[in-house]
């Protein structure tokens, strides 16, 4: 599938990327290690062990690979996630968040896996 | 209630009366109140006195207490229907109720409003009689002027229907009119055209008459020259007769030899005869003659007649025969003769019947008037079949003619008779034959022509004349229809082109109207909003200089107080601003009412105007924790032709407003998106999107009006002048762009401006050199990259080294500080400091370094790299020493310019 069509499914703005990547080259490398990466596991790592301020910087990390990817679906859950939890303890009930940060996720690695990383 | 169920139901009144009864007067005040509609109550005696009126009822007659109701009526229900009405909807009243058995009445009348407004009411009312409290009348009533109102409309439109079809059968009627002059028209060329065939036929019969009468007349006269001349002949003779004694037969021959001679080639001959029949012929000598009645005493002196056979001839041809008797008969010898005879050939009458135009069809014969036997048949003699065949010429024609034209047989033998010259068409044997009779005046006959009618010429010229006659009539009736019809035509042409216009002008009018209305209300609504504004904007102004007025005054009486003096200057300063930034748009937006602002077309670069906004903007958002996106370019043609100033203003004015309208931890985007529009300009499409409060659907139509301000929750101290968006749109207006907006309540805004510019060509070239030099600016530059994400890192690298600079990565804080501890000064021209990082965030890893005792430790420049402002105080940073701060994520344009901009 072409990029610009993974980048559309994921809901992510090709346009802003690749003027920041500068080449579909640079794109998909950086694209793949965001893949290997999995930070959401990190995240909930650290939330199922009730460690917020890691949790904070994983998430807020996230974010700011999102924002550099132009990921902005998954950039917005993360986001949230991040708000709540930037004073150091959950602000309010965050098992919303967490589930939509999850569903994003998932939803983006997969309209990446229709990359072909040759 | 349980009354006013029984009520409405209608059942057992006295239940009504009870519970009605049980309720107090406050209570059936409210319950009038109620009712839909006007309720008023008053005494059935002369005064008529209103003694309640509802609050409905009062509301109606446009008053707003009892009081003003009372004084607008008189307090009576005589004040409560027009004047003019009045008389008229008391007698319906009353014979309502003397006549009815309920005593229910229903009026309708008009009433006039306390503000002079006509009303059309419907008035129901009810006669209620009570024991010993006196009489009254209950009354509802309601509004109809509205229906009314329909009514007359519908009502008009039907007069207006009615008045149309009776114009358009006064056109019609018009048209009939026409239509039947043409169809008379039609008519008269139609009898014209008969009676001009008819008056054809008649012409061609008289002039075929009159062509049959002259030939024949010709041959009339040559017969009477013959028998004239025979006549001479006879008195020659009579005298030699008498002048000469004749003593035997010879002495007579000898006699007429010569006198024989004397006559032309002629057949003649001369005879003498007497009473008993004996005869001396010049030719034959004696004989004798037959017919002896001729010869009578009784028979006249003179006769003429035509005989066929004559004595001693062969042939069987007709001779004049003239007999005379003599004055002295003479003697011959022993024998006395007292007759003298001639006899002619007709041979030469003969000629003058031969009439080639007739051919062989012609006939002419010679009658004998006194009994009309005929004497000569010129068809017997050349041996053709007679035409009418018997000796009698008048019964011949009797029997075998039909008469069509010129009279009858009656006048044909009258004509005969008469010897008067004459001629018919008719018909013999189902052939069209002409009958001519001209008499021979010298003797009782007449000369019979019975010719074809078609050998009959006419005369040629009458007949054109007859013809051009007729076509002229027929042409002055088709000349007179065809005008009519084109009159008609042009009239209804006209009628029609009047009534489209008429149609048309009406709707131009209407339209007008329309338009007149809008233009109205529009002026009364936009002066309506300057009187608002005005209002609205002396509390605005005076707001602000009281505030500096009044901190002016504390500032005076705390000379001692440096602080206090500090925060009152401080204020001061900002409700000055405030009061600048007000007075302008007032300004700008006159000027631009008055069409003194004038648009420029200078040259600009789009893109250092974009910065220089963002920058402006960056200084708003120092105390907000929002953050700004921006996303400039590419540009291919970055100088253009355009107007910096006002187009910053209006930038910063729309960012302004989003700034306002969004609250801590959105975002602002803001971006700049070039495209070639053709061969010599490019389109800009600049879009400002917020993720604030976003605008009510009903209010953006009317965001760019001026003196409009959705009610904000505007966290600023004084309230804008509501002019800003109007003074954009009017700007981007001037510039020949467009602008947009899009919003959604608690999502957020998105205004779009589109705008072509011209390609400033004489910069072009520069502008290619510049943004070649700027994509090599960071050559060599050694960077140090201080970033815990390894991904952000990476692409933050690939970035740098892109343009040639060189980068070295530290992973926190900690490491970084280390690497400029480990590394002479000069080593790293700048460093990259993300802020968020573990162990050792970037506030301190900069306080570390920035206290170092190193050449460099002060002067080596440290940018803050920030997610969002919401992360750290950007005077936190400020204060650790770092000289710049950007956002992330990381646009390469940006960093590399602001690195650039650092470079020795």
């Amino acid at each position: 599938m072409e990029l610009r069509q993974v980048y559309e499914q994921l809901q992510g703005d090709y346009d802003s990327a690749i003027k920041r990547l500068m080449s579909e080259k640079f794109m998909k490398k950086y694209l793949k290690k965001f893949i290997d990466n999995k930070m959401d596991e990190a995240i909930m790592r650290a939330l199922d062990a009730k460690d917020y301020e890691t949790a904070f910087r994983e998430a807020h990390n996230l974010k700011g690979v999102c924002a550099n990817l132009n990921l902005d679906r998954l950039k917005v859950s993360a986001s949230e996630l991040t708000e709540a939890l930037r004073s150091g303890q959950p602000q309010g009930d965050i098992t919303e968040l967490i589930n939509s940060l999850n569903a994003d996720y998932n939803m983006t690695v997969e309209a990446l896996s229709n990359i072909e990383f040759s | 209630m349980s009354g006013g169920e029984s009520m409405r139901k209608g059942s057992n009144s006295e239940k009504m009366n009870t519970s009605f009864s049980m309720m107090g007067m406050p209570d059936v005040i409210t319950f009038a109140n109620a009712i839909p509609g006007g309720f008023f109550v008053y005494s059935a005696d002369e005064t008529e006195e209103i003694l309640y009126a509802n609050a409905e009822c009062v509301r109606m007659f446009g008053c707003n207490s009892d009081a003003e109701f009372l004084a607008l009526t008189g307090g009576t229900f005589k004040g409560i229907p027009v004047p003019e009405e009045l008389e008229q909807v008391e007698q319906q009243i009353k014979e309502q109720i003397d006549n009815g058995r309920n005593s229910f009445d229903y009026v309708e009348y008009h009433i006039i409003t306390k503000d002079g407004k006509r009303k059309h009411i419907k008035d129901y009312g009810r006669y209620i009689k009570t024991e010993g409290n006196g009489d009254y009348f209950c009354v509802f009533i309601k509004d109809n002027t509205k229906e009314n109102d329909k009514n007359q409309r519908k009502k008009n439109e039907l007069v207006n229907s009615i008045e149309r079809a009776k114009k358009n059968k006064k056109i019609s009627i018009g048209f009939a009119l026409r239509l039947f002059v043409i169809l008379a028209m039609l008519i008269w060329i139609a009898l014209v055209g008969f009676s001009f065939y008819r008056e054809l036929d008649a012409w061609m019969f008289t002039e075929r008459r009159k062509n049959l009468i002259e030939v024949n007349s010709k041959s009339s006269r040559i017969v009477e020259k013959a028998i004239e001349d025979a006549w001479n002949g006879i008195e020659v003779y009579e005298y030699i007769l008498s002048s000469n004694e004749f003593n035997s037969e010879d002495d007579l021959k000898e006699l007429f030899n010569p006198l024989h001679n004397y006559e032309d080639a002629t057949n003649s001959e001369i005879f003498v005869l007497n009473k008993k029949g004996q005869c001396y012929s010049s030719i034959n000598g004696k004989s004798t003659f037959s017919n002896l009645s001729v010869l009578d005493d009784s028979a006249p002196d003179s006769q003429i007649t035509i005989v066929s056979d004559m004595i001693g001839k062969d042939e069987i041809t007709p001779y004049l025969f003239l007999l005379h008797r003599l004055d002295e008969p003479v003697s011959v010898g022993s024998d006395e003769f007292s007759f003298i005879a001639i006899a002619i050939d007709i041979v030469e009458v003969r000629e003058a019947f031969d009439i080639d135009g007739f051919g062989k069809k012609g006939h002419v014969m010679v009658a004998d008037v006194k009994d009309g036997s005929k004497l000569y048949s010129k068809c017997v003699e050349e041996g053709h079949t007679e035409l009418l065949p018997g000796n009698n010429i008048v019964k011949g024609i009797k029997d075998n003619c039909t008469f069509v034209e010129g009279g009858s047989f009656a006048d044909f033998a009258e004509a005969f008779a008469e010897k008067k010259a004459s001629a018919f068409e008719v018909l013999i044997k189902d052939e069209s034959y002409f009958v001519s009779v001209v008499p021979a005046h010298s003797v009782d006959w007449d000369v019979i022509m019975v010719v074809p009618t078609n050998m009959i010429g006419t005369d040629t010229n009458s007949m054109m004349n007859g013809v051009a006659k007729f076509f002229c009539m027929a042409s002055f009736g088709l000349i007179i229809i065809c005008a009519l019809v084109i009159y008609s035509v042009i009239r209804s042409r006209e009628d029609r082109k009047e009534a489209l216009k008429e149609h048309e002008a009406r709707e131009v009018l209407e339209q007008m109207n329309d338009r007149l209305e809008v233009a109205s209300q529009t002026a009364m609504s936009a002066s309506q909003a300057k009187t608002i504004f005005l209002s609205n904007m002396s509390h605005d102004i005076r707001t602000p200089i009281n505030g500096i007025m009044g901190m002016t005054n504390i500032a005076l009486k705390n000379k001692n107080n440096p602080e206090k003096m500090v925060e009152c200057l401080g204020k001061i300063e900002g409700a000055s601003q405030h009061l600048f930034s007000l007075i302008n748009d007032v300004l700008d937006f006159s000027r631009i009412e008055l069409g003194a602002t004038v648009v420029v077309k200078e040259s600009m670069d789009i893109r250092k105007l974009c910065d220089s906004c963002a920058c402006i903007v960056s200084g708003l958002l120092e105390t907000r924790q929002i953050e700004l996106v921006c996303n400039f370019g590419p540009f291919e043609y970055p100088i253009v032709l355009g107007d910096e100033l006002h187009l910053r203003q209006v930038f910063v004015n729309i960012l302004g407003n989003s700034i306002k309208f969004t609250p801590d931890g959105g975002t602002i985007t803001f971006t700049a998106v070039e495209s070639k529009y053709d061969d010599t300009h490019v389109k800009h499409v600049y879009t400002i999107e917020d993720t604030g409060i976003g605008m009510k659907q009903e209010f953006l139509p009317h965001v760019f009006e001026a003196f409009t301000m959705e009610d904000d929750g505007a966290r600023t101290t004084y309230k804008g002048s509501g002019l800003g968006m109007a003074i954009s749109k009017q700007f981007v207006d001037l510039m020949g762009g467009k602008i947009g907006v899009e919003s959604k309540l608690n999502v957020g805004s998105k205004f779009t401006i589109e705008l072509i510019y011209e390609i400033d060509e004489t910069m072009m070239d520069e502008s290619l050199s510049e943004d070649e030099d700027q994509e090599i600016s960071l050559e060599g530059m050694r960077i140090l990259l201080v970033e815990d994400n390894e991904l952000n890192a990476e692409i933050a690298q690939m970035i740098l080294e892109e343009v040639g600079a060189e980068v070295t990565l530290a992973v926190n804080g900690k490491i970084a500080v280390d690497e400029i501890i480990n590394n002479p000064p000069g080593t790293y021209e700048i460093v990259l400091m993300d802020v968020m990082m573990p162990v050792m965030d970037g506030i301190t890893a900069t306080k570390v370094i920035r206290a170092m005792d190193r050449e460099d430790a002060k002067t080596i420049p440290i940018i803050a790299v920030t997610a969002n402002a919401y992360d750290e105080d950007i005077i936190k940073v400020k204060e650790a020493g770092m000289n710049a701060h950007l956002a992330k994520p990381i646009e390469p344009e940006f960093i590399i310019k602001t690195l650039e901009s650092f470079r020795g």
